[in-house]
């Protein structure tokens, strides 16, 4: 069963802790995204994986068997793990045509010529390139390569497909496009996926679990949904978009199946609202409310009252920053609403939440 | 590695010995420094200036012409590029002594042709110019630094992405702009690499200075060298070893000033994404450029060679009669038996050694471009070495060296012995052409290919040398004829059944015939333009296919 | 083996050495031809003559001759390093003098054994328990045939302190070992200071590459180039020059071949030797301008050559004083 195991999986670079102790079982066929921001060790991480680099610590394990592990020096060269890859750049030769580029992952092993022509020919069908096959890699388009990359790294039908920003050079429809269709083959062919990228939207879209990575650490994993909705932390919240944080008190807390509801207080307003932890009452939390989330006008759960400073259209949708003023203390929330229902600068705007979509985080 | 050491400190280490010792290995003596002691002298002080200053004015002239030149080759519609490409190589292939010779016959200021013709032009008795003379030596240098610098940095040229430029192009540079600042700025490993061969090539050149030089009282260290080991009675190797250091640790400063240069940035022009070469349309000032090379052609190439060729077929070099026409020459060295022995031992040494010192050369540039091993930068030293050290000395750590070894190693008096010193001589120019190209090679590029199954060999193979192999076409050609040259340390290590051409040229020469000579000079020159044919037809096809 | 212990009792005695017996001979000659082989070290590179009586020695004997040819100093320099490192390759070595001398006083070499044909060396060259002298190269004055007129021809070396001459000589360098030091020494000791400050004081022009000042002598850079190698006539036949030999004589330098240590094959060594002072191969030499080491040669040389042969050994260069000398050179001419 082709699954990916790191456990406790680090590197450096001097002193910089690139990966930091990172822990993720991935199981057959499963689509995995390692995402954050641009320096973060993502990369390093999956390219430990591919046995480009040495992991310091920890080890890794693909199909059950390991590859790596920094306590017995034990190492897999990449040649030697099945991987299939995609890089950021392609990394197409530029010296062989688009059938040699895909046929290089077989021709390596030494496999028949006949085989080989199926298997490309196959490989290429599957990406909508068989009319390529002739060309020379670098007469291509940036989606035309991508496709030619995606090819080459499945054509030797590998463990674990890795991909590297696959689609971050290709314009925003074309990525929409080739992510929609990588992810529709991926769950075809049940391959088991390691994707990196620093997109959201990307990320959650197309994985059945996602990373979240900041300096170097694992900060959560999880279902897209619940990276998304119930953060673990700050830094995870603030990763996605631009939520609005505001500090509170716990005045009560209740179990709520998994999850528990709180009864909050402070910064003008009071209600309930949901959070992953127990908390006592006189527990300073964070409330993390997402722009979208916030209505305005109606009265809900936690409400405030404000005036709208900045408004910007963003065609199906207007974000508006509101000014709340509580207690001499001025409070900016940056709210999404439909474009046509807005309201415009200097109006008075009443902000409402449900306690549903207000989600607790420890201050 | 260990080869490496053998090759290049082994030797190393006896001419240390040489340096600090009062007589050479295998003689009772003490250890002192006067030999480095001896050096502190006016007369040496002249000769370092004097070499400093010519290296430096021909380096820059020829950088320059060569740069120039490859940019017209590679990038330009310049008409007729593809066969000046191959002319405009030639004159470093000819053994220098007789594009000297040349220039002597056409240059001299009392009866060259040049000098002959411009009085009958301007009825004067001026002199136009003197080969014997500073001049005399930087263009006589040049003949050779400009085509080894222009095989340098004509695939490294040829190889870069167009996006790079056409990006600077649309950032609102000039075209002069772009070239100055990013096509030069993304060639500089390649460019300061040459710059450095060259540079150091030019202090140890010995040929162009005792030719030109000698007869005027300029003096350059090399021919200070020469002068301790064979002009005196007793020769001086404590002296002259001790030189080689002083000039080595020169030298020494160049490379670290290159590495300042180069650390920390990213020269990566060919990538995974797509480009195509794009050549620069010029218009009308094709035929400039096109000038230019023929200019260039005709100055040093056409001139010397024509020199050469027209006297191959006369009695005597510069005696052009009807009645001295004959084919004597061509016939002496037909049924010259040493000739062929020698040329039969030259050219197996010439394949073998070439393919060896690109394969060595191949490796030590990827260990010290491309992986992150602690002893990179020692390797890096070491595969420089050789070059540093002036050849006539390094040639005598060659004997010291390979004499030495115990009996039971077969190297000494056998081909092996010129074999490795030839592999440890072409080592720094093997060194610099591949990892210059190995700098413009994207890494993923190189990672790619071992994700997708293929372990070192074959990725080194299918991917990187693939892809730099133009470079490593031009390493071998210009190893292959380095060894077809080398006279330094093939005169003391050859024995009479492993005699070489450069000995036999040598021995022709010392008797009085220097028209066989050009005849051999013209067979070499051959053997170039079949090599650079061959090879240039396939860059071509590939270019094509892009 | 045998022959080396008795080379060293030979050299123990050098008095039995002298009083050899013809039989002897013949036994070194079959010992000779049994060896084989013979290799030469010699700085004379690329004599065709050399070779002419290497070829007659193979034809002769049967004994196959291989030749290392490096220059002078090279020569030395190898054999001390092989001699050092228990390599034992060569046979003989053949340079000229001053090396020689040098290398004997190294140890390099190992007593000859008898030469027959020693007995026929004329004056003033002579043999020593080591060495024979093989050849000598003389030297005299070259001219530009259509730059002197005949009656312009110096006939003395003084002849060349006309001023007419300023800036018109090209020379061999005198401050650096080969034929231009030479030259300085015998002109040092013939005329003293005066001649060689006189001398600078027409400017020569200096150059160490001999083939190629003679052809620029030919083609007319400059009427005259001193020294010239006698026996490079042979290569400019066909050219506009002439070889003078001046009243005072010429001088020379006597090229020796001696026996290397531990020399692997130490009759035909010693057979080449003899052979080399056989009448007709000392004949080659001198048709070649060289001058025989042996009397009775120059009576039968050619007729272009005799002349130039016949002429007074002027005087050589001294080991001893070598550094001096070539000090003093470079003090005269800056
Ligand atoms: N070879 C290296 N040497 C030194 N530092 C490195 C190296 N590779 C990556 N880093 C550093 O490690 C950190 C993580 O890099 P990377 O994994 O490439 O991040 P990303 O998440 O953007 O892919 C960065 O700070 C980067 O500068
Ligand atoms: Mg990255």
């Amino acid at each position: 069963m082709p699954t990916v195991t790191l456990s406790g999986v680090g590197r450096h670079f001097g002193a910089l802790k690139a990966v930091d102790s990172v822990d993720l079982a991935i199981k057959h066929g499963e689509f995995v995204t390692l995402l954050g921001p641009s320096g973060c060790g993502k990369t390093t991480t999956l390219r430990m994986v591919a046995g480009l680099e040495r992991n310091d610590t920890g080890s890794i394990a693909i199909g059950g068997r390991m590859v790596s592990d920094a306590a017995s020096e034990l190492f897999v060269p990449p040649d030697h793990r099945k991987l299939g890859m995609v890089f950021q750049s392609y990394a197409i030769w530029p010296h062989m045509t688009v059938f040699d580029n895909v046929a290089y992952p077989l021709s390596v092993r030494h496999v028949a010529k006949a085989e080989i022509k199926a298997k490309v020919t196959a490989a290429l069908k599957l990406v909508e390139m068989e009319a390529y096959a002739e060309r020379p890699a670098p007469a291509l388009s940036g989606g035309q390569q991508q496709r030619v990359a995606i090819a080459r790294a499945l054509v030797f039908e590998p463990e674990v497909l890795l991909l590297d920003e696959p689609l971050s050079n290709l314009d925003a429809r074309l990525r929409a496009q080739m992510g929609d269709e990588f992810r529709a083959l991926q769950r075809r062919l049940k391959i088991t996926t390691l994707y990196v990228t620093h997109d959201q939207e990307e990320a959650m879209a197309l994985s059945d679990r996602v990373v979240v990575m900041d300096k170097g650490k694992a900060l959560q994993v999880g279902a897209p949904e619940d990276v998304y909705r119930r953060p673990a932390s700050r830094a995870v919240a603030a990763f996605f978009g631009t939520p609005n944080f505001i500090e509170a008190k716990v005045t009560a807390c209740r179990a709520n199946g998994t999850d528990h509801v709180l009864t909050i207080e402070g910064a003008g307003t009071e209600g309930d609202c949901r959070a992953g932890d127990a908390y006592r009452p006189g527990d300073a939390v964070l409330v993390m409310i997402r722009p979208e989330d916030v209505t305005l006008g109606a009265a809900g759960h936690l409400s405030w009252a404000g005036t709208v400073v900045d408004g910007v259209f963003r065609g199906p949708r207007r974000t508006l920053t509101v000014e709340s003023t509580v207690g001499g203390q001025a409070r900016r929330f940056t709210v999404e609403c439909p474009a046509t229902r807005a309201a415009s600068v200097g109006d008075a705007v009443t902000l409402s939440v449900e306690s549903d979509n207000a989600w607790a985080l420890r201050s | 590695m260990l080869v490496l050491a053998f090759l290049t400190v082994y030797p190393m280490a006896m001419l240390l010995y040489g340096s600090l010792h009062s007589t050479p290995p295998g003689m009772a003596g003490e250890y002192n420094f006067d030999g480095y002691a001896s050096l502190a002298t006016a007369e040496n002080l002249q000769a370092l200036i004097n070499t400093a200053a010519l290296s430096l004015v021909k380096t820059v002239l020829s950088l320059a012409l060569a740069i120039l030149l490859a940019w017209i080759v590679a990038r330009t519609d310049t008409p007729g590029r593809g066969v000046l490409e191959i002319l405009i190589t030639l004159p470093f292939f000819i053994p220098p002594i007789l594009t000297a010779t040349a220039w002597a016959m056409l240059g001299n200021a009392q009866v060259g042709t040049i000098n002959l013709a411009w009085r009958w032009l301007t009825g004067t008795d001026g002199t136009l110019v003197d080969v014997y003379s500073y001049g005399g030596i930087v263009w006589h240098m040049m003949q050779y630094s400009t085509p080894f610098i222009f095989l340098f940095v004509v695939d490294a040229f040829r190889a870069m992405d167009p996006s790079l430029e056409e990006s600077s192009r649309m950032s609102g540079a000039t075209r002069w702009q772009t070239f100055w600042r990013i096509t030069f700025g993304l060639m500089l490993p390649v460019t300061t690499s040459a710059f450095i061969l060259s540079f150091i090539r030019g202090m140890e050149s010995f040929e162009s200075a005792v030719f030109f030089g000698t007869p005027v009282g300029i003096k350059v260290l090399t021919t200070q060298i020469f002068d301790m080991i064979t002009q005196r009675a007793q020769p001086d190797y404590q002296g002259a070893t001790a030189m080689g250091f002083a000039t080595m640790a020169l030298m020494f400063l160049l490379l670290v000033l290159q590495s300042r240069l180069l650390r920390g940035r990213s020269f990566t022009t060919v990538t995974g994404k797509a480009y195509a070469p794009s050549v620069t349309r010029l218009g009308g000032l094709r035929w400039v450029t096109f000038s230019i090379c023929v200019l260039f052609f005709a100055l040093a190439v056409a001139l010397p060679v024509g020199q050469l060729i027209l006297s191959s077929f006369f009695q005597f070099f510069g005696f052009y009669q009807l009645d001295m026409l004959t084919f004597e020459h061509y016939r002496s060295v037909w049924e010259n038996r040493e000739f062929w022995t020698a040329f039969g031992n030259t050219l197996l040494l010439g394949f073998l050694g070439a393919t060896a010192t690109m394969i060595l050369g191949g490796i030590v540039a990827y260990i010290t471009t491309r992986t992150a091993w602690h002893g990179r930068r020692l390797i890096d030293i070491l595969a420089w070495l050789p070059w540093m050290m002036p050849g006539m000395v390094l040639g005598i750590g060659f004997l010291w060296g390979f004499a030495t070894l115990p009996h039971e190693i077969p190297i000494y008096g056998t081909l092996w012995a010129l074999l490795l010193a030839y592999v440890a001589l072409g080592t720094p120019v093997a060194v610099r052409v591949t990892s210059g190209a190995y700098a413009q090679i994207a890494r993923d590029i190189e990672e790619c290919s071992r994700v997708h199954g293929a372990n070192w060999w074959q990725t080194m193979g299918r991917i990187l040398v693939a892809l730099a192999w133009p470079a490593f076409a031009v390493g071998w050609v210009l190893i292959f004829f380095g060894i077809m040259r080398e006279l330094s340390a093939s005169i003391l290590l050859y024995v009479p059944d492993t005699t070489v051409l450069s000995v036999v040229m040598l021995k022709l020469w010392n008797s009085g015939k220097p028209e066989t000579v050009s005849v051999i000079g013209l067979v070499m020159l051959a053997m170039v333009l079949l090599f650079r044919w061959v090879q240039l037809r396939f860059i071509k096809r590939r270019i094509s296919t892009l | 083996m045998r022959r080396r212990k008795v080379l060293g009792l030979l050299a123990a005695a050098p008095a039995i050495a002298a009083s050899a017996q013809t039989g002897d001979w013949n036994k070194v000659v079959e010992a000779a031809k049994k060896e084989g082989k013979l290799l030469i070290y010699t700085a004379s590179i690329g004599s065709v003559f050399h070779k002419k009586v290497i070829n007659a020695f193979e034809a002769k004997y049967g004994i196959k001759v291989d030749l290392l040819e490096a220059r002078a100093s090279e020569v030395r320099e190898r054999v001390r390093v092989e001699q050092a490192a228990g390599r034992f390759l060569g046979d003989l070595h053949h340079n000229g003098s001053t090396t020689t001398g040098l290398m004997q006083r190294d140890g390099n070499f190992q007593p000859r054994g008898e030469v027959p044909n020693t007995r026929n060396i004329e004056a003033p060259y002579e043999a020593d328990a080591f060495k024979i002298p093989a050849e000598v190269i003389s030297y005299c004055l070259m001219v530009n045939k259509n730059l002197v007129k005949p009656a312009d021809e110096p006939k003395s070396w003084k002849d060349i302190l006309d001023p007419k001459w300023a800036g018109k000589i090209l020379s061999d360098d005198y401050r650096a070992l080969g034929g231009g030091a030479v030259f300085f020494v015998v002109m040092q000791n013939a005329f003293g200071r005066e001649f060689h400050e006189k001398l600078a004081a027409q400017k020569p022009s200096f150059s160490r590459d001999l083939q190629n000042s003679e052809r620029r002598t030919a083609r007319g850079e400059y009427p005259i180039y001193l020294p010239f190698n006698l026996q490079d006539l042979n290569n400019l036949k066909g050219l506009p020059i002439k070889a003078i030999v001046p009243a005072e004589g010429r001088p020379y330098v006597r090229f020796d071949i001696s026996m290397l240590k531990n020399a692997p094959h130490p009759n035909a060594a010693c057979l080449f030797m003899n052979h080399y002072l056989e009448p007709e191969q000392q004949l080659v030499f001198a048709n070649a301008g060289y001058n025989p080491v042996i009397k009775g040669v120059i009576e039968k040389t050619i007729d272009e050559i005799r002349p130039l042969l016949a002429t007074k050994a002027m005087g050589t260069t001294d080991p001893a004083r070598q550094d001096e000398m070539l000090a003093l050179a470079k003090e005269i001419y800056k």
